[in-house]
């Protein structure tokens, strides 16, 4: 069993792609057909030195959001440098397996990241992996998501205040979410202490489908979920839309209500998620401004803002800064908000 | 019957399975008062698997009406087998779902099957330590090389192993030309 | 809805690149299937990795072509060498080797390719017409009832077993234990992950089907060796003999589809069981039983209708409860899950055009078996002939190429490595291997229904018995666990009463 922890650690520490040419399977590789010399925005001399290939770890499975997001992006990104580029799903380990890989890989600008806080972080909280999250790089972020509070539409609730009216009644006690110990956990934590819904037990279930499913046949009578996971049961009409958690609002239901315009306290700082992209620490800063400022050019590009306001998928511009603020409230406000002991316990339960 | 003559009998390749079984599920029952939730299943799952081994460790000293339990079969397969008065020898190598065999009297040719498993861990061990496509058609060779195959019959299966070797590592974009100890040719 | 998923589903195995799959998958499966020592399970399971970039139904698809298949290109060398190229076509070689002997090899192969293609697609056609009565029963299911359903199909070891439960039992925790390495479900506690994050995810399920039902059965077949090189049979006869042998019984023909297709249904039986019970009735219910054995055609038809049926039959606790019924099936499984379709009710409601995908597809793969049977008749003999030596090495290397496509993690390696040395001694040893499989895939979902029920409950065990549905379930348990201990004093109290 000793043999399997050393093959394990150096293959994480072993991080120096290979460059493959990708033949055309669908969905492994962003085309590296379009490779036309177009570098003149780069610094052809230094970085990114077109021979290299750039490696994007996506902690996600293969056709989740983060990861259609990044294969769309890094798509423009390719339209701009000759480097052939290569996204690879890194699933597992509530995201910290790929962040782990893209943590001890070169610090070269060769290897990025994606992953979203403060769902990452919490995970990192919770787990406690053997590398500093808060280290990474940001390099910018591309787009936000929401969270909601849905509900079985059998039970009709007006608004979060008649949530919390009949679980103080007694009406219910049970409170649906993603897997223990996650961001919805978190959430559910704050809605119970900050605005008071009294539920007694958290559900958790293993994603957007399965608590969908659950509400549909009465089995929890409400649940936290990620907005955009559960479009299709809402549209519909197998569950109901109580509130958005954000104090913005949804991203897809735009006009939805938030709880924070009912007068709930906010807690954006865990009720929406934003996607970012990231450098390993010690990553030079000329190579996380030249990659910016690439994926800038690909966020603003005809393409990715047209692929946007076809399907509805957010996207924004955010630069560093915002990413590695993002990440530093996350580690600073979720400890003070929820004791993170009792998260844990409650958890592992 | 010797003493020593007993001993080979009892300590066959089952027993060594069945001490595997043993070892793992005890470690497993011990390191699960490590966990603060999440132990039932393994625990006594694991409580149970020790049990049932030592059980089989110990079958032949069994009395005759719970040897009964550990031997006795289900429901269809029995009656599929027991109505079929035709010679069931002929059922051979049923590959879709267990072997239908009863225990093999005769222990099966094993050191063909040691020596698949001794060039079978090389390739394992150097793939990892120089990259899985410089291995493989290594290791077909060293294969049918040792299984007496003709130059012919090398060459091809070779050639084609090393095809899949290749298709793996450049449509599933695999790191497989490189390994710890070698980064790989730069010109793929 | 079910027209509209329906419709759905006939659009997309007709547009263009989903049929292909469906021929390349019956092409692989047919070839598998006639090699002597290689079936379905062992063709699914190599080609799993290769799916990853694929579209999740294209990848099913393929995957029931290659099942599909093979449970043709069994009954090949059962009737040429006598030999069973898989358990389902074992009752095949009864009569199927006879009717070669007798000079009559092609009118023996196209029987059995007629009457897979008739059985088979009797076994589809009522599996569509009858699945909305499964939606409803489908959607009756929630938490408690998963829970009870895992502990079902893992009660069922007890059949799988075949005269060894405590081994049987063994085996079966052991592939448990083995899944509850890294993160809990349904918890962010780790186990048995030895502080690296790189089992965190636990030991990939895939790589074990790939160790015990590839490589282990690879190193089986190095200790049996010339077993397969038996005597050649003279390739002679007449092919529309068959088809007028098959379409002269169409009785026979549907009661042993059926009998395939209900066999299949019940967990843990599948192929290797309903040849036998097709033939055993087909023998019953025969005006001529002493023609049996000596090369009677029904002998063929039977368990060539039965096993090709099956894999309709496997496919319903499959998709519905995610409980493999066979080693196929349990491949499928995988398949499933690699590619995020959870088995339960969002098959048979939202992505009910994967499930008439699946049946659809293997309904038109049927046709296609026949055409390709019949081109293959000729041939058949020439790739029963390839040496075992050349098949091995390169079905290793294709096994550790997919282990380490599964995750690009060398753990599943390893994994394969280690798992298919205790696989081939517990083969060896009469371990059941499907007993493993079904502790590896059901554990976890028992684990985590179990943790979730209770948490539903608030630590109450009523939850599983406040409903008629669950109670059911609940009997059904025990009647499968305890059945067969209780059976040889149930029948010794008979037979004193009888007395």
């Amino acid at each position: 069993m000793i043999w399997y922890c050393d093959m394990i650690t150096s293959d994480i520490k072993r991080r120096r792609y290979i460059q493959t040419v990708a033949t055309g399977i669908a969905g492994v590789t962003v085309g590296t057909a379009g490779c036309v010399g177009d570098s003149g925005d780069t610094d052809s001399d230094e970085y990114p030195d077109g021979d290299q290939s750039i490696e994007v770890i996506v902690p996600f499975g293969e056709g989740g959001g983060t990861d259609t997001y990044a294969r769309q992006i890094f798509g423009a990104v390719d339209d701009l440098i000759d480097n052939p580029i290569e996204v690879r799903n890194v699933p597992g380990a509530a995201t910290l397996r790929g962040a782990s890989e893209g943590f001890f890989s070169d610090p070269d600008g060769y290897t990025i990241t994606a992953f979203n806080p403060p769902s990452t972080p919490i995970s990192a909280m919770i787990e406690e992996p053997p590398f500093e999250l808060q280290e990474f790089e940001g390099i910018m972020s591309h787009s936000r998501g929401a969270f909601a509070l849905i509900a079985n539409p059998e039970h009709e609730f007006q608004n979060v205040q008649d949530v919390i009216d009949r679980f103080d009644d007694g009406e219910f006690e049970l409170m649906g979410g993603q897997s223990p110990g996650g961001i919805t956990h978190v959430q559910a934590f704050l809605a119970r202490q900050e605005w008071g819904i009294e539920w007694d037990r958290y559900v958790g279930y293993a994603g957007a489908a399965p608590i969908a499913e659950a509400l549909a046949a009465d089995e929890i009578p409400i649940a936290i979920t990620s907005e955009t996971g559960t479009v299709g049961p809402i549209e519909e009409g197998t569950v109901d839309l109580v509130a958005m958690l954000p104090s913005d609002g949804g991203v897809v239901f735009e006009d939805a209500p938030s709880a924070v315009d009912e007068g709930f306290e906010e807690m954006d700082f865990v009720s929406q998620f934003n996607r970012c992209f990231w450098f390993p620490p010690d990553t030079p800063q000329d190579a996380i401004d030249t990659m910016r400022g690439l994926l800038e050019e690909a966020v603003m590009s005809d393409q990715i803002q047209e692929w946007s306001e076809d399907t509805g998928n957010h996207i924004w511009f955010r630069d560093s800064e915002y990413a590695n603020q993002v990440m530093e409230d996350a580690f600073e406000q979720i400890p003070s908000a929820v004791d993170l002991e009792e998260l844990r316990q409650a958890a592992e339960e | 019957m010797s003493i020593k003559h007993t001993v080979q009998e009892w300590i066959g390749s089952e027993q060594i399975l069945l001490l595997i079984f043993l070892t793992i599920s005890t470690y497993m029952f011990i390191e699960s008062y490590t966990f603060t939730g999440s132990y039932i299943f393994p625990r006594y799952s694991a409580l149970v698997m020790m049990l049932f081994a030592i059980m089989m460790l110990g079958n032949h000293l069994l009395p005759e009406s719970i040897r009964r339990i550990t031997t006795s079969s289900g429901g269809l397969e029995s009656y599929a087998t027991e109505s079929v008065d035709k010679s069931t020898e002929q059922v051979e190598s049923p590959i879709e779902d267990d072997p239908v065999e009863e225990e093999q009297s005769v222990e099966p040719n094993m050191k063909n099957a040691w020596i698949t498993i001794g060039l079978m861990s090389g390739y394992v061990v150097f793939s990892y330590l120089f990259g899985m496509m410089w291995m493989t058609p290594l290791f077909v060779v060293a294969y049918t090389y040792q299984f007496d195959q003709p130059i012919k019959v090398i060459v091809v299966a070779t050639v084609i192993a090393t095809m899949f070797a290749y298709l793996f590592t450049t449509t599933l974009v695999l790191p497989l030309d490189e390994g710890i100890l070698w980064e790989g040719p730069r010109w793929f | 809805m079910v027209l509209e998923a329906l419709g759905e589903a006939v659009a997309l195995i007709l547009s263009g690149h989903t049929l292909y799959f469906l021929i390349l998958g019956l092409i692989i499966g047919i070839f598998v299937g006639s090699l002597p020592g290689i079936g379905a399970s062992l063709g699914m399971a190599i080609v799993l990795p290769l799916t990853v970039p694929m579209e999740g139904v294209d990848a099913i698809i393929l995957l029931t072509g290659i099942y599909s298949g093979a449970m043709y290109g069994g009954s090949i060398s059962a009737i040429l060498f006598n030999v069973p190229g898989t358990a389902g076509a074992a009752a095949t070689t009864f009569d199927g080797y006879e009717m070669a002997k007798k000079g009559n090899a092609v009118g023996a192969l196209s029987t059995s390719a007629v009457s897979s293609v008739f059985g088979g697609s009797m076994a589809f056609l009522l599996l569509i017409l009858i699945s909305p009565i499964i939606i409803p029963i489908v959607l009756m299911f929630g938490t408690p009832e998963y829970f009870l359903m895992a502990i079902f199909g893992l009660a069922t070891i007890t059949i799988v077993a075949r005269g060894a439960m405590v081994k049987g039992f063994i085996a079966g925790l052991f592939g448990f234990l083995l899944s509850t390495v890294g993160i809990a479900p349904l918890s962010p506690e780790t186990r048995y992950t030895f502080g690296t994050t790189v089992l965190f995810d636990g030991l990939s399920f895939i790589a074990g089907l790939i160790a015990v039902f590839a490589v282990a059965e690879m190193l089986r077949l190095t200790t049996q060796e010339g077993k397969i090189k038996e005597e050649g049979i003279t390739i002679s006869g007449n092919i529309l003999q068959g088809f007028n042998t098959v379409v002269k019984r169409p009785i026979l023909v549907a009661k042993s589809g059926l009998i395939g297709m209900v066999v299949g249904a019940i967990p843990g039986a599948g192929g290797s069981i309903s040849n036998f019970v097709a033939y055993i009735e087909a023998l019953r219910s025969s005006k001529n039983p002493e023609a049996f054995g000596t090369g009677a055609a029904e002998g063929v038809i039977a368990p060539e209708a039965s096993n090709n049926a099956t894999v309709g039959g496997a496919l319903v606790p499959t998709l519905s409860f995610g409980i493999p019924g066979s080693g196929s099936t349990a491949v499928l499984l995988g398949g499933l899950i690699l590619h995020g379709i959870r088995p339960g009710p969002n098959l048979f409601s939202a992505e009910l055009f994967i499930t008439y995908s699946i049946l659809i597809a293997l309904l038109v793969g049927n046709l296609v078996i026949l055409v390709l049977g019949i081109l293959f008749i000729t041939r058949a003999g020439y790739i029963t002939k390839i040496d075992v030596h050349v098949i091995i090495p390169i079905i290793i290397v294709l096994s550790m190429l997919g282990a380490y496509a599964i995750r690009s993690n060398w753990v599943d390696v390893a994994t394969v490595f280690l798992i298919s040395i205790l696989g081939l001694y517990m083969k060896l040893h009469n371990y059941s291997i499907i007993a493993f499989v079904l502790g590896m895939i059901l554990g976890p979902i028992a684990e985590e229904n179990l943790a979730r029920s209770l948490d539903i409950s608030g630590d109450s065990l009523f939850i599983f018995v406040a409903e008629p549905l669950r109670i059911l379930l609940v009997l059904l348990i025990l009647v499968t666990v305890f059945g067969p201990i209780l059976k040889p004093y149930i029948s010794r109290v008979r037979t004193r009463l009888e007395l």
